[in-house]
Parts: C-alpha cells; sequence; structure tokens
C-alpha cells in the first residue's frame, strides 16, 4: 500500500476528528490550526479529491441550509480503506521513530 | 454590514463554479463563501476581496490539473487526425492560414487608418473650419476657407482658445551656402498654429518660434538636408534669392498619420506685403483650424458664428454659407459634406470579415462531411461515460487547435507579406508580435474563428447517440447535407458578391480615370512663372513659339488642378435673387486650343477683338447651366469688382479635379498684367509640345530659363501627372481590395476542393456500380458535378440583390457614375460557377476514370 502523503494525512485525520461536521470550511480550519500555517481551500479540493479517488473517502450532500444562502455543504467522512492507510503511515512512522524518539525530544 | 458583502462578488462565484469540476460546484461557492464573509465580518470588505481572489487563484490550479488529463487525450486525437487527413489538415489549415493573415493585415490598415491625428494635444478639442455653401441648384461642403474668416474666429469668440489657418505655397527655392534645392512641402499658418496642431519640437519654442515675419520652423529631415549635424537654430535660409529666413524651430518629422502634412512652416503675415487680397474675404484658399475651450459645444458655436458674422460684416454674409465645425479626428477618414476613405475603412472590414467567414465555413464543411468517420469515436466516448458538454469542449478544441496552428502560419505569411502590402497600400505598417495589443486582438481573431468554425461540428458531432453510432446506423444523412448546402451556398453568395463588388469598382474606377476628361493632358507641361518670367512674358512666348517642338505656349494664373479663389456674380436676365459663387481664372490667349479644350458657342479670347482684355469673358457649361442662361451668348456678367463683362464663348466642362466631385462653375478672363504678385505666386506657364520630340521642347525651355532666371535651378512638370494625381488613392485602394477578392474567392474554392474530394471518396462504391452497371466517365463527372452547380446557381441567386443594393449605395457617392449593368451580375455568376465547377470536376473526373474493380476492391 502506498503512504499517505503529510497533506493528505492532516486531512484525513481532520476528517476523523470532526466526525458530523467534516465539510471544507471546519476541515481548513482544523489543519490551518495545528499546522500553524495557511492552507487554501483550493489546496483542501486537490487533496480530498485525490482521497476520494483512492477511496480513502466517501462524501456526501448535506441538506440545503439558509445559513449558506441555500448552498449546501458537501460532507466527508473517511472509510475504512482510508483508516487502513492512516494506520499504516502511523506504523511506518512509528518504525522510523524507534530508538530515536528519546534523542530527539531531548 | 451591507447586504451585497454578504455574498460573493458574481465573477468569482462564477469562476468557482466553472472552473472547478462539477461535482464540487455549488458546495464549494458556499464553502468560499462562508470564509469570505468571515473574512469580512473581522476586517475590511478590501482585504476579504484580496483574499478572496488570491484563493480562486490559487484553486485555479486544480481545475488545470482537473482538465490537464483530459485535454493531453483531445490534443493527442487531434493530432492523429490531423496527420490522418493530410490533405483535409493542409485545406483547412491553408484556408484558415490565408484567412487569418487577411483579416490581420487588414485589421493592422484599419487601425492605422483610425489612428490619424490622434496624436495631437487635446484632441477632441480640436476642429476644422467647414463651410456648407448653398448655390442656385447645388449645395456642397468645403474646407477651403478665407484668411479673414480666421482672424475674425480668433478675435471676436473667447470660446475658440487659438485658430489658424493654413496654406500650401508652390514650390520655393531655397538656399543655404552650396545646398539649394525647391522644396514643395511649404506652408503658410498663424502664429498659433503649433498651439493648435502639437507637433513635437526637437529645437526651438513652439510659443515664439513663428511670431517674426521671417522665422521659418523645418522639420528634422530638411534640416539634415541643409544643415548636415550643424545645430540648426538661428541659422538662415534664403528664399527665392532675396529673402533669409531665420530656423527658429525644428521638429519631428510629420508622422505618416498625421493629414497636415508640410516640410517647411512660415508666418503667413508676409503676404500682406506681395498679395494683400489673399487675404481676403473672397480669397478662400486656406483650411482653418481651431481650438476650442473644453467643454464648447461646436454645433452651438457654429450657429453662434454665422449670427454674429452676418450681423458684422456683410461683405461676408453675401456668400450665404453656414459655417460649421468639424472635428480634426475625421479629417482623414471623412470627406467633408460626407464619404470619403471611410467608406474603404468599411469595405475592408467587410472583406476582411468575409474571407474569415468563408474560411470557417470551410472547416465546419469538412468538419461535418467528415462526421461518419468520427461518429465511431464520439459513440465510443459516450459509452465510456463522457458526456455531450464534454464533446463539444473536445471539438470546440479540436479546432482551437486546428486555427492556433493556422494562426502560427499565418503570423509567418504576414511577416512575409507585409512588405509588399505596404507597397501597395502605400503604408509604413509595422508590426510588433509582442505588442499586448497586437497579441490581444489577434488572438481574439483566433478565438473568433476557432469558436465560429467549430460550434457547429461541436453540436452536430456531440449529438449522436452512443447505441445508433456503434449499431452502425451512421445519420451523417440529412441533416448534415443539408446543413453543408446552406454553408456551401452562403460561401458562394459571399464569393460571387465579391466578384461582382471587384468588377463594379473596377468599372466605376476606369470609367472616372478615362471618362471623357474635357481637356488633352498629354504632351503638355508646365513650369511655374517665377521671379522674371512674368516681367518677359510676352518676349518669352514668342522665343518659345520658334522652336519647332514648341506647339503653343499659353499661361494661366494656377494649375487647373488647384481649388481658386472664388467669387461672387451678378448676370445678366437672372430670375433668382442669390448670387453665384465662381471661381474666376485668368489665362492668356490661346489656352482652351492649348488644352484642346471644346467650344460649345462662341469664340475664344482673340487678339482681334481688343475689347476682349476688359470686357470679354468666356465660361464654362456648369456657369450656364447653373445661372440657366437660354442664350449665354452677349449676356452680360457684373463680377464683385463692379466690372461688367458679357459672355463670348461657352466651353464644355472639363475635370480638372477628382471626378468624384462636380465641375465647378468657371468664368474666364485674360490676364490684363504678366508682372503682379498673384502670378509670381501661383502662375503657370502651359506648354504643348510635339509628340515625337518632348526632350527637344524641353530643353528648349531649359535654354529659355537659365537665361531668365539663371539663380533658380530649371524646373518642369508633365500636366498628366498632377491630373493622375487624384487618382492615386483610388487606384490602390483597388488594387488591394482585387487582391482580397481574389484570395477570398480562392479560398473558397479550396473548400470546395475539398468537400468534392470528400464526397467522391464516400461515394466511390456507388460509382464503381454505376460503372459496372455502364455509366460512362461523362456521366460520373456529371452526378458528381451537378450537385455542385445546382448549389452555386442558387448562391447567385441570393448574392445578386444583396450586392446590387451595397454597391448602388456605393455609388451614390459618386457624381458621375456607371449604371450598374445586368451582365456584370451574370458575369460574375458565370464566372463562379465555371470556377466551381472545374474545382469539382477536377476531383470528379479523377473519380469517373478510376478503375471500377479498384473502387469495388476497397474495402
Amino acid at each position: 500500500m502506498k503512504l499517505l502523503t503529510r497533506a493528505e494525512e492532516l486531512i484525513l485525520l481532520a476528517i476523523w476528528r470532526l466526525n458530523d461536521e467534516a465539510y471544507c470550511v471546519p476541515i481548513l480550519d482544523q489543519v490551518q490550526e495545528v499546522s500553524n500555517k495557511k492552507w487554501t481551500l483550493g489546496s483542501i479540493y486537490i487533496t480530498l479529491h485525490r482521497l476520494d479517488k483512492k477511496n480513502f473517502v466517501e462524501s456526501e450532500l448535506g441538506t440545503p441550509t439558509a445559513e449558506r444562502g441555500g448552498k449546501s455543504k458537501r460532507f466527508y467522512t473517511v472509510t475504512s480503506a482510508g483508516v487502513e492507510a492512516l494506520r499504516a503511515t502511523r506504523e511506518v512512522e512509528k518504525a522510523m521513530w524507534d530508538g530515536i524518539e528519546g534523542i530527539v525530544y531531548e | 454590514m451591507k447586504s451585497e458583502n454578504r455574498r460573493l462578488p458574481r465573477l468569482a462565484s462564477w469562476i468557482i463554479k466553472n472552473l472547478l469540476p462539477d461535482y464540487l460546484g455549488d458546495t464549494a461557492v458556499g464553502d468560499y463563501e462562508e470564509l469570505y464573509i468571515r473574512q469580512v465580518e473581522q476586517g475590511s470588505v478590501l482585504i476579504a476581496r484580496i483574499w478572496l481572489w488570491r484563493q480562486i487563484f490559487s484553486a485555479l490550479q486544480f481545475s488545470f490539473f482537473w482538465g490537464v488529463v483530459m485535454l493531453k487525450n483531445y490534443i493527442k486525437v487531434a493530432f492523429r487526425n490531423m496527420r490522418r487527413h493530410k490533405g483535409f489538415s493542409f485545406i483547412n489549415i491553408a484556408g484558415l492560414a490565408v484567412g487569418m493573415a487577411c483579416a490581420m493585415l487588414i485589421f493592422l490598415w484599419v487601425q492605422d487608418e483610425l489612428s490619424y491625428d490622434r496624436f495631437h494635444k487635446d484632441v477632441e478639442d480640436i476642429y476644422r473650419v467647414a463651410r456648407e455653401v448653398h448655390q442656385p441648384g447645388q449645395t456642397y461642403h468645403t474646407v477651403y476657407t478665407s484668411a479673414e474668416l480666421c482672424r475674425v474666429l480668433r478675435d471676436e469668440f473667447p470660446e475658440i482658445v487659438a485658430a489658424s489657418a493654413i496654406n500650401g505655397r508652390p514650390r520655393v527655392l531655397f538656399k543655404h551656402g552650396d545646398k539649394v534645392f525647391y522644396e514643395g512641402g511649404l506652408v503658410q499658418v498663424d502664429t498659433s498654429f503649433f498651439e493648435i496642431l502639437s507637433f513635437p519640437f526637437i529645437a526651438g519654442d513652439p510659443q515664439t518660434a513663428l511670431l517674426d515675419v521671417d522665422s521659418i520652423v523645418i522639420t528634422e529631415n530638411i534640416a539634415k538636408k541643409y544643415f548636415g549635424d550643424e545645430d540648426p537654430l538661428d541659422k538662415t535660409l534664403t528664399w527665392n534669392n532675396w529673402l533669409d529666413r531665420k530656423v527658429t524651430g525644428v521638429i519631428k518629422n510629420i508622422p505618416a498619420n498625421s493629414h497636415v502634412r508640410f516640410d517647411m512652416v512660415i508666418n503667413t503675415e508676409l503676404m500682406r506685403n506681395s498679395w494683400p487680397e489673399g487675404l481676403q474675404w473672397e480669397n478662400k484658399i486656406f483650411r482653418t483650424y481651431v481650438k476650442l475651450q473644453k467643454g464648447v459645444d461646436p454645433e452651438q458655436l457654429g450657429q453662434k458664428v454665422i449670427a454674429a458674422i452676418d450681423n458684422k460684416y456683410p461683405r461676408h454674409s453675401q456668400f450665404k454659407d453656414r459655417i460649421y465645425f468639424l472635428p480634426l479626428t475625421q479629417a482623414h477618414l471623412h470627406a467633408v459634406g460626407g464619404g470619403g476613405p471611410i467608406n474603404y475603412v468599411y469595405i475592408f472590414s467587410l472583406i476582411a470579415l468575409f474571407v474569415l467567414l468563408i474560411a470557417c465555413i470551410n472547416y465546419m464543411n469538412l468538419a461535418t462531411a467528415r462526421s461518419s468517420s468520427r461518429a465511431k469515436e464520439v459513440g465510443l466516448r459516450k459509452v465510456v461515460g463522457s458526456n455531450r458538454g464534454q464533446l463539444t469542449k473536445q471539438f470546440l478544441g479540436e479546432s482551437l487547435f486546428f486555427v492556433f496552428s493556422a494562426y502560427i502560419i499565418s503570423l509567418v505569411l504576414i511577416k512575409l507579406f507585409l512588405p509588399v502590402f505596404n507597397q501597395i497600400a502605400g503604408k509604413t505598417l509595422t508590426i510588433n508580435f509582442f505588442d499586448p495589443r497586437f497579441i490581444f486582438s489577434s488572438l481574439a481573431i483566433v478565438f473568433f474563428t476557432g469558436v465560429v468554425a467549430g460550434s457547429y461540428p461541436a453540436l452536430y458531432l456531440s449529438t449522436f447517440s452512443a447505441v445508433q453510432v456503434l449499431k452502425g446506423h451512421v445519420s451523417s444523412g440529412l441533416k448534415g447535407a443539408a446543413f453543408r448546402r446552406v454553408l456551401v451556398v452562403s460561401q458562394f453568395s459571399l464569393s460571387v458578391g465579391l466578384i461582382i463588388g471587384t468588377v463594379v469598382v473596377h468599372q466605376q474606377l476606369e470609367y472616372l480615370r478615362n471618362k471623357e476628361l474635357g481637356f488633352d493632358k498629354e504632351n503638355i507641361v508646365y513650369i511655374p512663372m517665377k521671379e522674371n518670367i512674368g516681367e518677359n512674358y510676352q518676349a518669352i512666348k514668342n522665343r518659345l513659339l520658334e522652336d519647332p517642338n514648341i506647339l503653343s505656349v499659353t499661361a494661366k494664373d494656377r494649375l487647373p488642378t488647384r481649388p481658386f479663389d472664388v467669387g461672387l456674380i451678378d448676370w445678366e436676365g437672372k430670375d433668382v435673387e442669390q448670387k453665384l459663387e465662381v471661381e474666376f481664372p485668368w489665362i492668356d490667349y490661346g489656352y482652351f486650343e492649348t488644352l484642346n479644350m471644346e467650344f460649345i458657342e462662341g469664340r475664344d479670347f482673340s487678339k482681334e477683338f481688343s475689347s476682349d482684355v476688359k470686357d470679354s469673358v468666356i465660361v464654362n457649361e456648369e456657369a450656364v447651366e447653373r445661372m440657366s442662361m437660354k442664350s449665354p451668348l452677349g449676356k452680360r456678367i457684373t463680377f464683385p469688382s463692379g466690372r461688367i463683362s458679357s459672355i463670348v464663348g461657352v466651353v464644355r466642362n472639363a475635370h480638372f479635379r477628382s471626378r468624384q466631385y462636380e465641375v465647378v462653375p468657371e468664368v474666364y478672363r485674360l490676364i490684363p498684367n504678366y508682372n503682379s504678385g498673384e502670378l509670381n505666386l501661383f502662375g503657370v506657364l502651359f506648354m504643348k509640345l510635339k509628340g515625337g520630340n518632348i526632350t527637344g521642347g524641353i530643353s528648349a525651355v531649359e535654354n529659355m530659363w537659365k537665361e531668365v532666371n539663371p539663380n533658380y535651378p530649371f524646373e518642369y512638370h508633365f500636366f498628366d501627372a498632377a491630373v493622375d494625381d487624384f487618382y492615386k488613392g483610388e487606384m490602390k485602394m483597388r488594387t488591394l481590395s482585387d487582391y482580397f477578392s481574389i484570395l477570398a474567392i480562392l479560398i473558397s474554392c479550396l473548400g470546395l476542393f475539398g468537400l468534392a474530394s470528400f464526397m467522391a471518396e464516400r461515394r466511390t462504391k456507388e460509382i464503381g456500380v454505376r460503372k459496372v452497371l455502364g455509366a460512362s466517365g461523362g456521366n460520373i463527372m456529371l452526378l458528381l458535378s451537378g450537385e455542385f452547380v445546382k448549389w452555386v446557381v442558387l448562391a447567385n441567386i441570393i448574392a445578386w440583390p444583396a450586392a446590387y443594393i451595397a454597391l448602388h449605395t456605393w455609388l451614390s457617392n459618386y457624381a458621375y457614375r456607371i449604371k450598374l449593368e445586368w451582365w456584370v451580375f451574370l458575369l460574375s455568376g458565370m464566372l463562379a460557377l465555371a470556377i466551381a465547377f472545374f474545382t469539382v470536376s477536377y476531383q470528379a473526373l479523377k473519380t469517373a476514370r478510376t478503375d471500377p474493380v479498384e473502387a469495388l476492391r476497397y474495402e
């Protein structure tokens, strides 16, 4: 299995954490907050599109609300394959960190 | 917060919707809007806007990423198609390239024509003064006005910031050291000339340059010619060997797109000494330019001027002129009183559009004709999930791809043909491929052509139903064929229209050139009555006549091709209140004989009648007609000066100036004094030379000149050159429109050829079967050609009335014009038919002569 890129990993985790509220705006907020960096919506769309093609996320349209002038939100959820990919990535990372963690955080 | 700030700007949401993949469309707009509103609430709208556009800009990358995958495939397919059908691709691209090159050349030309005179500062406040002259039986417009009118405008109307009259001077001899040249580009103006027309100065001060009576302002070229690399300021140029003029200013060479042209400028003031009458109301030989205050309405000012002058200057008001102001920017393209080169701008733009349309039609034709071979591709694409929108995009993209290839070739063509074009058009157009304006406008042409050419194939091909196509029911049938017919018919209508137009324009201009001029221009040479010639005129005349190569010698106060002094006359037995404005040429005995002008009634001036000098006049046909005289001989005419003379002869009208305009009424008088200031300035000596030995005659004149005017280099001119000058512009335009029409016809033949060969290819089997069953080669040819011939005939029927109306309108600009004759239409139609027939029959012949075995074995 191919490893996730950092952006993919961050966004997948953000979706996971946001649970029911995972549409683009909060996802953007979340990754900006965690990474302390400005992201553009476009980069979120690209990453989501790639994740979607790899079947790591699923999306569905929310019911339109007055709040956004009748424009509906697209909610994302992580699929089991997505969870699997997250875990695999995490494992590789863990293996690489093994033994040097202490030195780095000294 | 304002409610409008609670929404995305419309453009932004449109971009988001259209550039992002469809499934994101609305939700993405919602996402952006939410963040945008948050930004607005936090701070200023401006910051939010900046944020938004940066966001959209970076999101564009995404849409490109999305498109690139399919785009690569489209380009690949387009390339394969191009390679597989080399013939069609060649026809398409060549046609498009030539069409676009034509369109772009014409565009350059039009742009140049429209740029005339726009380089002056405050150009929108600068006007020319024009007159609408009301005459018995005629109204006409002119920009020739008197210097006095200019003075009144400048001194008495606060709305007019500056006014200057300008008048071209006859050739003058200039000398500086050992450099001696005649200069033709000399004009006289008022001191405020450069306040109005801001020709840039290289040296000197535009404000003061012309204040001194003996100052002169010259162009860069002239400065170089006389002074080389020296500083020309304050140097002197000796004028006609008697007056030193001080150079007080050097201006840049007059740009090609200025309608006012000159090399040297002097102050008009000096004319007060040599020819004061020239500055009076009667002498309307100046053109007047004025600069108005900002915001002044020229229309109202015109009315005010007319009223004021009528009150104050009865001497002027007798002319019954309506004075009005014409914007400077129209000076080049609009003739006074309507018409003018603007017509060529329209005609050429129309031709450009036609040529482009014909090339587009070729593309559409060939693309739809080939639809059956593309149908399978469409079917397959649909099966694997592409929708109609994508297919439309693909075919539009393909045509844009073709057009873009053609565009690259057309750039090469333009580069190659621009010098030739410049030569024909008499322009110095340059092209800068990196000029943003050029890039923008040529890409606009590419886009227009691509979309127009691709629209029908795109819409048509994308409608194929996948199931039908793959089952083999290719409906390349009726709908496509009918549409192609419409296209071919409209294409040929355009071509036939162009042929008819070209022929009629030719006829008209040829007619004008050959229309009985009313005088002989061949073998006539003229020289200016410079310096000592006037004084010794009689002696010179007698001496020249002794030479066997000189048949006759006569004189006139001005070259007949130049505008004259005009004045108002009264006449005996008139039944209208008005006076008639006529030209008063002064001539010598033998003038009519020299120019071979025919007398309708009466006689020429003759030495036998001593009263002729003071009491006789000769009028032209036009004058008689305007005065509505029944029997003009012996009738009396009263001049503005009070002189009363009777008519002794009537001459036939002579067309000395462009025959676009009518002949002016003329009243000829004998020159009373050959040594006047006016004659010295403008007078000319005409000589009719013996046809066989022109050079002999000229050398006799030269010998005389050297004796009489030793200080002046000899100069002479041929009269026919002066007359033909009027048609130079028209001739250029004619040559150009010829070339473009021929190109248009070629392009449409190219298309027809492509279509015919395609048809023949598709019907190979049918033809094979027909031949096996006994059809002769002739039958096959008839079968293939007949179809096209039918369409071309139909095209003729459409083109004729349209061409008739257009040409009728064009011809009505001319005072003397040909009648539109039916045979021109028929002939053009036949020509188009013949061209179509030959184009198609080449292909038909090829097909008809193939061995049926080959034809039937082709699968």
